[in-house]
């Protein structure tokens, strides 16, 4: 059986407020000089009434101290100045009983060198498993590209011992040996020292140092794979014995390194974000939000049961390791003037120096500490602007002791001062006597009750702690703006970095219809509209805003949206009279736009009509077409199956899915919910079995048939809907659809907004399944079809085989481009590398060369898988001519000079739109844009030249839009998915005929991209490296599309599809790229100015190429 | 109000397991009583839909007295469909206090015994009532019974008929708070007699909040358990119940029963802070018309006693009270009787700020109760006018408008809550 622990969610850490402290600083009990367990316990009262939730304990445990405690000489006993063992459990359970949880050191990187193990190990012989308790050599030569970490300090990691007779290694301090993990006893016996503290109570665990715990040659012995193998093994003994414990890895890396210790959320449940720290004093100081923006954007995901632990100090030196040189000198100029207040590499200062003690600054900082995503950690006597002392030695002027009062020693300790283990601070501005616990408790208006109010606020909101981010872009790059989500819990952030009062306005077209309410006063504030959201702030100002449903302001009788229900069995009656009404006027017009398929978010909705309607047989749900009717604008459709929920259903749709949740339904039985069908695994069952049976639903003015394909009997394999093979769940990926999968099998794509007509996802997907020996698709499974006369069939929902893969391709071949730029960041390319692509090379003349696969063969050969696979669809979908849906026919003239035509005003278009909107782009992109503007005369010239291709091949049906999202990687190939076709274009428009050079321009945009976007990504973990790969960039760019267009033409030949003549065939496609770039041009000046700088490089290199 | 805090933890006694219905009483009867009562309890359940296995639960020792009867007169009785079980006799914190007090140490143990028999409904009655079989019969049983056992309801609770003058802590604070705080109007939030489905058990055993923290110290508020969880309630109308004299000081009695709600506030602060609104529950039973007043009030004494409160206390009110609302006090102190009138509003945004000051501990909280009571006492006396003046119907209305007033003036209580300020208007 598990041990429990003190907190009863398993993950308490997610919503805690953690406060750090040292037991030697905070409250002598025993007045001795030195804080101990006894004081400690004696102000659990005041933690309590922060409103902290857990206590983070620096090393209290038996030590020499020459390293704060965390050189451990005894890591079972507690040091004799803190207490004994008693005063630390009598701690533990006072702290429990206060709803407190515990968090203690396990520092297991290093002993101290007065450890028994190593007194143990230095004495016994070379080879012995004693010996081997810790790392030897003979020489000082061994992992020499490890770095040093202090700098300050230490000359070498290899330290002699002249009684080993051999260096010993350690990655701190030279009496700190570390412990050689490679020797499994030393394992076992951290394990044990763990289970020691767990068994006691403890709730939590820091692990000190974690990414150096094992060391190998030719690495620089940070976080390698046999470190992950300690840590997983230390996770699974604590998931194995003990509920509830956490533990917290001490990590100083970039977040992209930090990743790995969550693993599979089965490494370390926390990890510390390091570089967002500085970077937060940064943004304050240069009024710029950009600092945090970047280290955000690449911070990624981490498991649901991880979280970052957030901090704006605590008892180290602000750690400036993870900012680039120039930033570092940066932080030095903005915070240590002096000298004196460097140490290593950062500064030693407390949150309150740091900020000149300016009260809004503080305020500010804490703001984005407690709505940031993670957990924040506050360090002692910050609460109350504790100042520094920066003529102490290392980093102990940050570490004296808690200011309680303006008595005697600060009221930490009634001992003579002389005894005191560090002076307290007396100075005018930070002494005890102006700034302590006791002033600032009597103080309505202090720093202490201004935290603790926070500190309850954010205790109510559990976004804070478990929300999503997004950040807004206003242009005033001054202002700070992001969103938090969790289900149902939004809210808006908006900080100003200025000392100025800022202006801002915020697209928050989003949430068109939403109510913000300031948090603090609950102010109600305007609601939001699809028109910029402006707010002004005060200097160093900030805004929390939940965001509120309009009708939820208006406090609403909350049975005035609930429908009733007679029979609890049968929903019928909710589509009857009065319920009816209600559904269609009120409650489908609040629950659409909520929904992420809905697309027209921004528009009113007038009424929301359902046009017709069935029940689904073998489920209680009913498939009901839904009538949008917008105040201003055409009608549109939408699929919505529908069903109830009574008792505990219900409750556990409201918890776990309340989204899904329409509204309320009162029956005789009680309450209950109507909600999104698709989320009841017998409703999806039902569908699948309608499709598989080819059931023929009738509806009350149209009908609903299913259409199994050809394939289906042998995807599902014997089994039937229903059947734990084809267990249903719903795919959390939504988009403009929702997905349904089956065991491992299948998976069914709803179409939340179906158009009337042949769909061509379908149709395209049956085609080459049932008639082509084209493979490398998702095998086509069947459909659910939608027939009221006149109208043509509508497809509701398309059947297909699951296919096992490794993600997507454009996830795929950014993981690619990440390692390709690691691995190369320190080479030079030969010019001629970059200068030996030809003309030939979009006419698919030409290959990569031999430096280019050195350096990126495995994308650069997936190119070339690739475009061999591109060739082979096209002619699969060419092998029908006696279809006529799928004849190919002759690429004329006047398609041609549509082409021209179109391409034309989408670029007029484009060069309006970056005219007007060019002042508000990014730095490096408006010069980039004011020289594309500069060329539009001649870049319009050349697309009005009015040229003739001669042999310009045939019109074919081709994908329509391809790109590497598009494809998945499926072990060393492809598989090419979603035929539907750009989804803003009319049915009609997706299923007409093309060049397939349309798609092949659509891959090759796709691989433009992919370079650009996976440079910006490394280069905003390394911005120093940006110029220095660009070339890189450019030659894989180059290659990946030699190699691309090379395998295409390779396989084409001969099938006549495309232009014969090398130069018609670069030509025809250098139009459809021109086409593509224009679109995304357009696409990215509305949606992300930062990455404008990919489809204007893209033009001009086109451009160049047309005017050459 | 220290004592409401410092229950312990309940002590489970052994119970068999499997058993649909447990209904506990948490007053041992006299023998005749309690196998009147076990033929009431089996009547009651046969009159539901289908058959239930029932332990009536009782505190006392299992091998003497009225249990030990019993027992020997079920061996008639259809086997395993009924059995009694004892537990330890809960001592009441505060057996002066105010009733529910009385019977609340009892709810913990025997929520706590539901659990381990995995009893599907756990019923627990108010001997008061359910001893008189007058004033709970077999299908008022059933009717209390039904709802959880069979209607999906995790949550029961009695409403009773009351005159203009009766219960009127509950209804000037309890329940107009209860209302604008989780949103469900339930008439009787505090009480010792529900029934409640096997979801709650576990929460009223150990006194969990929302957030998962563990209030073994405290009494259970069974509604606001329910109600902070979005978990179902229903109402059922019990007709009247016996007023007992209580002969308890008032401001004791504002701290028994407004102290429990105030403390769960603090647990709950992130449900009902989310809460917009208010909304009927399912109501089951005959409605009856109100009941009338035995008599007029005299409102002098009343405001008499607000009148002394405004002149000593103003100094403590100060502490709780922002500037505005000492203002109206002041000029509330100066009418005559006659011309007595405590808005609405007024009353919802003291009682809002008393609260706050509870969370605050901004003055001791048994101090605080006290000073609450003659602004109480002063809003008595405007309630007490006005329904002098109508009938009983009338003044049902004046506490659905107060209730109302709550609802509407919640805003500012949020706004309070979420940044204490003393410097306000």
């Amino acid at each position: 059986m598990k041990q429990p622990g003190s907190a009863l969610d398993p993950l308490w850490f997610k919503d805690a407020i953690i406060y750090e402290l040292h037991v030697k600083a905070f409250a002598d009990g025993n007045n001795d000089g030195i804080g101990d367990f006894q004081g400690l316990l004696s102000k659990l009262d005041y933690l309590q009434e922060l409103g902290v939730t857990c206590l983070w304990l620096l090393p209290f445990f038996d030590s020499p101290l020459r390293d704060d405690g965390y050189d451990i000489a005894d890591y079972l006993t507690v040091h004799p100045s803190y207490g004994t063992l008693e005063d630390f459990q009598a701690f533990l359970h006072a702290a429990h009983d206060r709803g407190l949880q515990v968090m203690i050191e396990l520092v297991v990187n290093h002993t101290s060198d007065q450890h028994a193990w190593f007194q143990r190990a230095r004495n016994a012989p070379a080879g012995s498993p004693e010996r081997d308790f810790y790392v030897w050599s003979d020489s000082d030569e061994k992992y020499k590209d490890a770095r040093i970490i202090f700098t300050d300090t230490e000359k070498s990691n290899w330290t002699w011992d002249p009684a080993a007779k051999a260096y010993f290694w350690h990655r701190f301090f030279s009496h700190q040996p570390d412990l050689n993990y490679d020797n499994p006893l030393v394992l076992q016996e951290v394990l044990q020292v763990m289970r020691y503290w767990l068994d006691m109570g403890v709730d939590a665990l820091r692990i000190d140092a974690i990414p150096y715990l094992v060391e190998r040659d030719g690495t620089n012995c940070e976080n390698l794979p046999e470190t992950h193998a300690v840590i997983k093994r230390i996770r699974a003994e604590i998931d194995e014995h003990y509920e509830n414990r956490i533990i917290l890895a001490e990590a100083n890396q970039w977040p992209a390194d930090v990743r790995p210790y969550f693993a599979d959320g089965d490494e370390c449940h926390m990890a510390f974000h390091f570089p967002l720290m500085p970077r937060m004093y940064m943004a304050l100081r240069q009024e710029d939000r950009m600092p945090i923006t970047e280290i955000m954007a690449q911070t990624p995901v981490i498991p649901d049961n991880c979280q970052w632990g957030l901090f704006l100090r605590n008892h180290d030196e602000l750690t400036l390791e993870m900012v680039s040189d120039d930033e570092r000198d940066y932080m030095y100029f903005a915070y240590s003037a002096d000298p004196r207040m460097r140490i290593n590499i950062g500064i030693r200062r407390r949150l309150a120096p740091l900020v000149d003690n300016n009260r809004r600054r503080i305020e500010l900082l804490n703001s984005l500490l407690f709505s940031f995503p993670g957990t924040p950690i506050l360090y002692y006597g910050d609460e109350i602007g504790m100042g520094d002392n920066i003529y102490l030695g290392d980093r102990n002027g940050v570490r004296t002791p808690m200011q309680w009062t303006g008595d005697r020693n600060d009221g930490f300790s009634r001992a003579v001062p002389a005894k005191l283990y560090s002076p307290v601070i007396m100075d005018p501005i930070w002494g005890y006597e102006a700034v302590n616990v006791e002033a600032q408790q009597g103080d309505p208006s202090s720093l202490l009750n201004w935290m603790r109010n926070l500190i309850a606020l954010r205790k109510l909101f559990r976004v804070f702690g478990r929300g999503t981010l997004k950040f807004l872009q206003p242009a005033n790059r001054k202002i700070l703006a992001y969103i938090r989500e969790d289900g149902d819990e939004k809210v808006l952030c908006v900080a100003n970095l200025s000392r100025f009062a800022q202006p801002a306005q915020l697209d928050l077209s989003e949430y068109e219809g939403m109510v913000p309410i300031e948090m603090l006063g609950y102010v109600e504030f305007p609601p939001i509209s699809r028109q910029p959201y402006a707010v002004t702030l005060g200097p160093y100002g900030f805004l929390w805003l939940e965001l509120h449903p309009a009708r939820e302001s208006a406090m609403p009788q909350e049975e005035d949206g609930a429908l009733v229900a007679s029979d609890v069995e049968n929903s019928a009656s909710l589509f009857q009279e009065e319920n009816l009404r209600k559904l269609q006027e009120v409650i489908l017009p609040a629950y659409l736009p909520r929904q992420r398929w809905f697309g027209n978010k921004s528009m009113t909705i007038r009424n929301a009509v359902i046009a017709d309607r069935c029940a689904l047989p073998g489920s209680t749900a009913t498939l009901a077409l839904v009538r949008i009717e917008y105040s201003t604008g055409a009608n549109e459709r939408y699929f919505v199956p529908l069903d109830t929920a009574f008792g505990a259903a219900a409750q556990a749709l409201r918890e776990n899915a309340s989204s899904s949740v329409l509204c309320t339904v009162l029956s005789p039985a009680g309450q209950g919910v109507l909600f999104d069908a698709t989320y009841d695994p017998k409703t999806c069952t039902a569908l699948l079995a309608a499709i598989a049976d080819g059931a023929a639903l009738h509806m009350q003015h149209g009908s609903v048939a299913g259409h199994p394909g050809a394939s289906l009997p042998a995807l599902m394999l014997g089994a039937e809907a229903g059947s734990a093979d084809l267990a249903p769940h719903r795919s959390t990926a939504e988009q403009s659809n929702t997905s349904l999968i089956f065991g491992n099998r299948l998976i069914m794509k709803l179409f939340r907004h179906p158009e009337a007509g042949i769909n061509p996802d379908c149709e395209m997907g049956r085609f080459l399944t049932d008639r082509t020996n084209f493979h490398h698709i998702a095998p086509f499974g069947g459909s659910l079809e939608y027939l009221r006369e006149p109208d043509a069939p509508t497809t509701l929902a398309m059947l297909q085989g699951l296919v096992a893969n490794e993600g997507d391709g454009w996830k795929w071949m950014l993981e690619e481009l990440d390692r390709y730029y690691e691995n190369n960041i320190s080479e030079t390319i030969p010019p001629e590398e970059l200068n030996r692509f030809e003309r030939s090379a979009a006419q698919g003349a030409q290959t990569s060369s031999r430096f280019a696969c050195d350096r990126a063969g495995v994308s650069l050969n997936a190119a070339a898988v690739l475009g061999r696979r591109t060739a082979e669809m096209h002619l699969a979908l060419a092998s029908a001519p006696e279809d006529p849906a799928f004849t190919p026919e002759p690429l004329s003239a006047e398609y041609l000079a549509d082409l021209r035509q179109r391409i034309n005003e989408e670029a007029t278009r484009s060069f309006d739109y970056l005219k007007r909107n060019l002042s508000s782009l990014p730095d490096d992109a408006v010069e980039m844009g004011a020289l594309m503007l500069s060329r539009r005369s001649r870049a319009l010239g050349v697309l009005g030249t009015t040229s003739q291709l001669t042999s310009a091949g045939q019109r074919i049906r081709i994908h329509g839009d391809y790109h590497l999202g598009q494809v998945l990687r499926v072990k060393t190939d492809f598989v090419i998915l979603d035929f539907e076709g750009e989804p803003a274009r009319s049915l009609e428009e997706r299923r007409a005929r093309h060049s397939p050079l349309k798609d092949v321009a659509g891959m090759l945009r796709s691989f433009d991209y992919a370079a650009w976007s996976a440079l910006m990504r490394y280069a905003s973990r390394r911005p120093e490296s940006r110029s220095r790969l660009e070339p890189w960039a450019q030659l894989w760019e180059r290659s990946a599309n030699a190699e691309f267009l090379h395998a295409y033409v390779e396989t084409m030949h001969g099938s006549g599809l495309v232009p014969g003549d090398p130069e018609a065939f670069a030509g025809l496609l250098d139009l459809y790229l021109l086409e593509k770039a224009f679109y995304e041009l357009m696409y990215e000046l509305n949606s992300r100015p930062d990455w404008v700088t990919i489809p204007l490089s893209g033009i001009a290199a086109l451009l160049d190429r047309d005017t050459r | 109000m220290a004592d409401v805090e410092t229950a312990r933890e309940p002590v489970v006694p052994t119970v068999r397991s499997g058993v649909d219905l447990l209904v506990g009483i948490p007053v041992l009867p006299e023998a005749e009583a309690l196998s009147a009562l076990a033929t009431r309890v089996r009547e009651a359940a046969q009159t539901l839909r289908r058959g239930y296995s029932i332990v009536l639960a009782v505190p006392g020792e299992s091998g003497s007295g009225a249990p030990a009867s019993l027992s020997a007169e079920l061996a008639d009785w259809e086997p395993g469909s009924f059995s009694v079980q004892t537990f330890p006799a809960a001592t009441s914190p505060n057996p002066a206090g105010v009733s529910w007090l009385a019977h609340a140490a009892s709810v913990r143990p025997m929520a706590a015994m539901a659990a381990v028999a995995r009893a599907r409904v756990c019923v627990l009655l108010d001997p008061d009532l359910a001893l008189n079989p007058e004033m709970m019969p077999a299908p008022r049983l059933a009717l209390l019974m039904e709802p959880a056992a069979e209607g999906g309801f995790d949550l029961v609770v009695p409403w009773y008929a009351g005159g203009p003058f009766d219960d009127l802590v509950t209804r000037s604070i309890l329940y107009p708070l209860t209302r604008a705080l989780y949103g469900a109007r339930i008439e009787n939030p505090l009480g010792t007699m529900f029934a409640a489905s096997a979801q709650m058990f576990p929460w009223i055993a150990n006194g969990l909040t929302p957030d998962g923290a563990r209030h073994a110290d405290r009494q259970p508020v069974p509604t606001v358990l329910a109600a902070s969880r979005g978990l179902k309630i229903c109402q059922v109308r019990m007709g009247a119940r016996p007023r007992l004299a209580e002969s308890i000081d008032l401001s004791e009695a504002l701290a028994q029963l407004a102290g429990p709600l105030f403390l769960e506030m603090e647990d709950t602060a992130p449900a009902w802070q989310r809460v917009r609104g208010s909304h009927d529950i399912p109501c089951f039973g005959a409605a009856s018309d109100p009941l009338p007043a035995t008599e007029a009030v005299d409102v002098r004494h009343f405001v008499e006693a607000f009148q002394l409160g405004v002149r000593n206390l103003r100094e403590i009110w100060s502490v709780v009270l922002p500037p505005v609302t000492l203002l109206e006090l002041k000029k509330l102190s100066v009418l005559p009787p006659a011309d007595f009138r405590m808005p609405d509003a007024l009353w919802a945004r003291i009682v809002y700020d008393f609260a706050l000051a509870h969370r605050l501990r901004s003055i001791r909280r048994n101090h605080l109760f006290g000073a609450l009571t003659p602004i109480y006492l002063g809003w008595v006396a405007s309630y007490a006018a006005q329904a002098n003046a109508g009938g009983p119907a009338a003044a049902q209305g004046l506490i659905e408008q107060l209730a109302r007033t709550f609802d509407s003036e919640k805003a500012y209580l949020v706004s309070r809550w979420r940044w204490p300020d003393r410097f306000q208007p």
